[in-house]
């Protein structure tokens, strides 16, 4: 039987994308049914009777309904946010599932085959609540979640720079439509690790289509006589020369001048626009992310001394412009490399999935030995048609994930002087697991102590390093327990009694932790939450969710 | 030889011969697996060939659609000029009109009061309207859009400017 198939999710900001391997081993970008190309607008609209569009659609009547149409929901990724909409209420894990939901009908009308088992990438810089809020819009959506992979790391697969580069360090600059993002990985044995990740939510395509769209407008006011009507109070004139800036744009891309021919009422002129026009009009722009490169590069340089940029890899669908690849070269005195920049991640994160099935593994070694994972691959050939040494091929590397940032427990320092008036103060963060840390990682183990007499309980508190860099400062942190984190059961007795903690997280880097009172061996209750939802609710949005329709 | 003798003979590796047989047996076995998989995947290839094939036509003819479109609803504008100019617009626009009508696509041209439809609309400006019963109805249309009768929907959604109720507070 070969039914199963390994997705690829590309849960973008403006756009998204899903891609499988298909039968000769190959990533396929599904085709977007609803409009052009292979993307799918990351926008959703909610009727009134609480039906969902995705897509394209969904974005042509935002104008007209602002407050059913929602976009950018990556953003709140991880928030305790909520929407009410057409009578029911909406998080954004369960509109991230019905975009997801949109991908997987599209891929199913595609391949014939329900999607199963899929992997979905998230920023570098997303930390455990937006990477466990992503795995459970996948769950949400009815996709069994195999993995959740840094988009640079997908891009990396994709790009193929991950066979035989042991220590090989790896730029990846990602310029899409409304964000751009640069991360330094690097290629271990056994592991590939993000070291460091900057970028800006604010800078992307549709900044370099303003100023061209500028350009055209110049350029079409010295042509015409329009009296004293100014073209810019037309706002449908105005949203036109944006949308033919954004395809001049692209044109400019291949050829060295485009013509454009905008026309305000009877008025119209031609004219060309060449590529230095263009290129003359947004150099500040593309310096702005050669800056946000230099800074990643410093921080480099500062934090792995001596490491050296081996490859540059372009990912996004703005890296298409020329101009990004030349002015990379020039800078980083590297030839970067540019293959279906917008599709990159999505088809990178089809190969982890199916690298993950072969290389799955709960055994009490640290890897799976070489028959096991000749046998995982014979059994993923019949269960997917393809060939074994195809699959062999393409799992060559085990790719296991890093910890993206330091987690830890809040303490009190018992030693300061009047800590007791002064708790906030006297707090800081114990970090018992560390970025980079290799997943699955722990246990960890602390022990802790009571710091009064009869405590009886013992509240913990969760936090994950906020910044780039790990600090023990409660400002340099963010709590990220859901619950009152409170340990309880705690024998009665004089100050000092001691608890122990034990923190592991799992290769989906989920968190879990235990307290246990050493005297007893006994385990004390603990209540915490890493994620926004807890499972039931969860399951509650995914039986609202999979029961809808979601139309395109 | 005797039968007898042939009898012994097996007898005797009769340990190696059944692993032998094994073997075989679980080698066809493969083999019968590899040729069902086969099988299957030809008549996939097939369906898959099927399906592409008008799926192909209509990512081809999609872009053609567009640009047609486009071009169709550029003469229609012009052809609102008054004069000889105007007709002559107007004579391309539905000479361009008929060629995509070849192709099997179609004007999508909403009349004003109609309802604005999802997935075959663009929303391209509102017009406030304290009238509710107008509420979510076109108001005007900028530019046709286009339906594609081979891949069974709207490729260029009509660019429409639509009716919003005003809010309580605002008016
Ligand atoms: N050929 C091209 N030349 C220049 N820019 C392009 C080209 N193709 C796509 N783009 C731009 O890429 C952006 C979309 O990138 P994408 O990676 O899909 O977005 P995101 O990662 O934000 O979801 C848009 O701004 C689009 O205009």
């Amino acid at each position: 039987m070969s039914d199963e198939i390994f997705f690829g999710v590309d849960l973008g900001t403006t756009n998204s994308v899903i891609a499988y391997i298909d039968q000769v081993g190959e990533p396929t970008v599904v085709p977007n049914q609803d409009s052009d190309g292979d993307i799918t607008a990351s926008v959703v609209y909610i009727d009134d009777d609480g039906s969902p569009v995705v897509g394209q659609a969904a974005k042509d009547v935002a104008p007209l309904y602002p407050d059913r149409v929602v976009a950018l929901v990556k953003r709140e990724m991880g928030r305790d946010r909520e929407w009410a909409i057409g009578g029911q209420s909406f998080t954004p894990e369960s509109l991230s599932a019905l975009i997801l939901r949109r991908l997987a009908d599209n891929a199913f009308a595609h391949t014939g085959k329900p999607v199963g088992k899929a992997v979905i990438t998230v920023p570098a810089y997303f930390g455990m609540l937006e990477r466990g809020a992503t795995r459970n819009a996948g769950r949400i959506a009815g996709l069994d979640v195999i993995g959740i992979v840094p988009e640079p790391v997908a891009a990396a697969l994709h790009y193929d720079v991950v066979a035989d580069a042991e220590g090989k360090t790896i730029l990846v600059y990602d310029l899409g439509g409304g964000t751009f993002d640069t991360t330094v990985i690097a290629i271990e044995k056994g592991s590939i690790e993000v070291l460091c990740t900057d970028g800006d939510s604010q800078l992307g395509g549709v900044d370099w289509d303003r100023r061209l769209a500028d350009v055209i407008l110049r350029e079409f006011k010295e042509r015409v006589d329009l009296g004293d009507e100014d073209p810019e109070d037309n706002e449908h004139f105005m949203r036109e020369v944006l949308a033919m800036a954004e395809d001049v744009k692209k044109g400019l891309s291949r050829a060295q001048s485009r013509p454009v021919a905008p026309r305000l009422g009877q008025t119209g002129a031609r004219f060309d626009v060449t590529r230095e026009q263009f290129e003359a009009a947004t150099a500040d722009l593309l310096d702005a992310t050669i800056d946000y490169t230099r800074r990643t590069l410093a921080t480099l340089a500062e934090r792995h001394p001596g490491r050296k940029v081996d490859e540059v890899l372009l990912v996004g669908g703005s890296t298409r412009m020329p101009a990004v690849a030349a002015r990379l070269e020039a800078e980083l005195e590297l030839t970067p490399r540019l293959h279906d920049p917008d599709l990159a991640v999505a088809k990178g994160a089809a190969r982890y999935a199916l690298g993950q099935a072969v290389w799955a593994w709960d055994g009490d070694e640290d890897t799976p030995g070489e028959d096991r994972v000749a046998a995982r691959a014979e059994a993923i050939a019949a269960s997917t048609g393809i060939a074994a040494a195809t699959i062999r091929k393409i799992a060559e590397k085990r790719v296991v994930t890093v910890l993206p940032k330091a987690f830890g427990v809040r303490l009190v320092d018992t030693s300061k002087p009047g800590w007791m008036d002064d708790v906030e103060g006297s707090s800081y963060i114990e970090h018992l697991v560390h970025a980079n840390d290799p997943l699955p990682s722990g246990p960890h183990h602390r022990e802790l102590g009571t710091v009064v007499d009869d405590q009886g309980e013992i509240e913990i508190q969760l936090y994950e390093q906020s910044g780039a860099v790990e600090k023990p400062e409660l400002a340099f942190n963010t709590a990220i327990d859901h619950d009152s984190g409170l340990v309880s059961g705690i024998p009665k007795g004089k100050a000092g009694m001691p608890v122990h903690i034990d923190m592991t997280i799992d290769e989906e880097g989920l968190l879990s932790l235990t307290a246990t009172e050493p005297s007893s061996k006994k385990e004390l209750t603990i209540r915490v939450r890493i994620n926004v939802l807890d499972d039931d609710q969860v399951e509650a949005a995914r039986r609202r969710i999979t029961a809808l329709t979601v139309k395109g | 030889m005797s039968e007898v003798d042939d009898g012994v003979a097996v007898e005797a590796h009769a340990p190696v011969t059944a692993a032998a047989v094994e073997a075989l047996r679980a080698e066809l076995a493969a083999h019968g697996a590899r040729a069902a998989a086969r099988e299957e995947l030809i008549i996939r290839l097939h369906d898959e060939v099927q399906r592409l094939r008008t799926g192909e036509r209509a990512a081809l003819l999609r872009p053609v659609i567009a640009d047609l479109g486009r071009l169709r609803n550029a003469l229609a504008r012009q052809a609102a000029q008054a004069g000889e100019a105007g007709v002559l617009f107007a004579g391309f626009a539905d000479e361009v009109g008929l060629s995509l009508e070849r192709v099997g696509a179609s004007p999508v041209s909403p009349k004003p009061g109609e309802p604005v439809e999802i997935g075959a609309h663009r929303v391209v400006g509102v017009v406030e309207t304290g009238d509710a019963g107008l509420d979510g109805t076109v108001a005007s249309v900028d530019a046709d859009g286009y339906f594609d009768g081979l891949a069974g929907k709207v490729v260029v959604p009509a660019l429409v400017r639509a009716h919003r109720l005003k809010r309580e507070e605002e008016q």
